[in-house]
């Protein structure tokens, strides 16, 4: 089953990016981000907990990192793969490298750096040994999409641009970000669907922040021109 | 004249990208891969060589060892050997069965004779003088063969200065006796006279 929708995208003052709404202010702001630095604290500590107890064997404690971080790593492989049959051969590889490894883990950087290391790794290398073969899967799409409150933003704001399903955004989505090469894929799936910043991303390719925004400023301008069509039409 | 064909901005790029966040796996999907891990975790054990399994069980059985705990029981094992080897008496002469030599002896020969030839054979304690010594060699009587031995003009087909020795033995004689060398006794092939005066650790 396929959702219609019109797709039109609105312009910069009206579409409201995640981490500088104009709406809140500046109190709500800073208390927003005590709020998160805290959960992100308390995510840390917890972590360090569960990694101490694999260490000593406690499979169960490798359970619980496994069920927290699956989610994200699955994001950030499909991603970059674009198939749904890949990203679960490559979810496993990764998990048993990082079982293997976990011992090895001195704690330098957060767990959650060095897992999605070792999953970005493990994609890149897969991706430069699978060459240009690429095939997409689209049977696994959420419709959750449609409950989006961006996308039902989207949806209400603006001049319709272009009518179009779920299904075709996906695919011309994926095919614009399969024309990137993985490194500059990486970077985008890395900041602008999981919304990590340039800090984590760099630690995580083990590259400079600037080679991150370089990556990102070229991966954008190429993906512009690729995803014009989904552009609005200028008023006339 | 043709319009421009319009670009996306940097923000309504970042917007549509963000919709491929809705981008999920079936339900369920998780605990299967959690399913799959396990099971890829079994596998993988299964395949490893045993010698990574067992310098693992190791390296957990150190890990998990108390080390204040080992230590002190290392300190007490070396007290009490060192208390047992001081407690033991050292008499000269005795050996690890705790007889004296000629009791040894007179014990009765040992289950097997020994073959003629044989180093460090033993006499007999009956032929024997008290406080004599047991291989009371003498020098002069065997001046002739040594020299020969070392000459290597006793034999010249035979190149092995051990089977020369082994002959030198057998033209021992013993003091105050004449006529043949009496009967020889070996204690398990080592000679009584070699060995040791106390247990060693």
């Amino acid at each position: 089953m396929s959702v219609s929708f019109a797709l039109s995208l609105p312009d910069a003052t009206t579409l409201v990016p995640p981490f500088a709404s104009t709406a809140i202010s500046a109190g709500a702001l800073s208390g927003a981000a005590n709020a998160r630095a805290v959960e992100q604290e308390q995510s840390r500590r917890e972590d360090e907990e569960l990694v101490a107890r694999s260490q000593q064997g406690d499979a169960g404690a490798f359970d619980s990192l496994i069920v927290k971080y699956s989610p994200r790593l699955y994001a950030l492989v499909y991603n970059m793969t674009s198939n749904h049959d890949d990203t679960n051969d490559l979810l496993q590889d990764v998990w048993a490298k990082a079982y293997r490894c976990i011992r090895g883990f001195r704690g330098k950087s957060q767990f959650y750096t060095w897992v999605h290391s070792i999953a970005a790794n493990t994609t890149l290398n897969f991706l430069k040994k699978r060459g240009r073969r690429w095939t997409m899967s689209l049977d696994d799409v959420d419709n959750g999409i449609a409950n989006d409150k961006e996308f039902v933003e989207l949806q209400t704001n603006c001049t319709p641009v272009r009518e179009t399903d779920l299904a075709e955004l996906q695919k011309r989505l994926n095919e614009a970000m399969m024309k990137l090469t993985p490194e500059h894929r990486a970077v985008v799936t890395m900041f602008d669907v999981q919304g990590m910043p340039h800090a984590d991303i760099a630690k995580i390719l083990g590259i400079s922040e600037g080679t991150v925004r370089s990556r990102l400023f070229y991966a954008h301008k190429q993906l512009q021109a690729w995803l014009s069509e989904f552009a609005p039409i200028p008023a006339q | 004249m043709e319009d421009p064909k319009p670009q996306l901005s940097e923000t309504q790029l970042q917007a549509l990208l963000r919709l491929k966040r809705h981008e999920q796996p079936p339900p369920g999907y998780f605990d299967d891969l959690l399913k799959n891990v396990h099971r890829r975790q079994r596998e993988e054990m299964l395949r490893r060589p045993a010698w990574r399994i067992f310098a693992g069980r190791v390296r957990a059985f150190f890990a998990s060892l108390d080390w204040n705990y080992a230590a002190t029981m290392g300190a007490i094992l070396l007290i009490g050997i060192a208390a047992i080897r001081l407690a033991m008496p050292t008499t000269p002469g005795k050996g690890a069965l705790g007889k004296t030599l000629p009791e040894a002896v007179a014990s009765g020969p040992a289950d097997q004779p020994a073959a003629p030839g044989m180093p460090g054979m033993l006499v007999s304690a009956s032929d024997n003088l008290p406080g004599a010594p047991l291989l009371n060699l003498d020098p002069a009587s065997n001046e002739e063969a040594m020299r020969q031995m070392l000459n290597g003009t006793d034999n010249p087909s035979s190149d092995r200065a051990s089977d020369r020795a082994m002959r030198q033995m057998n033209t021992l004689r013993i003091p105050g006796k004449t006529g043949p060398a009496p009967t020889r006794f070996v204690i398990e092939s080592q000679p009584a006279s070699y060995e040791p005066a106390q247990i060693r650790f």
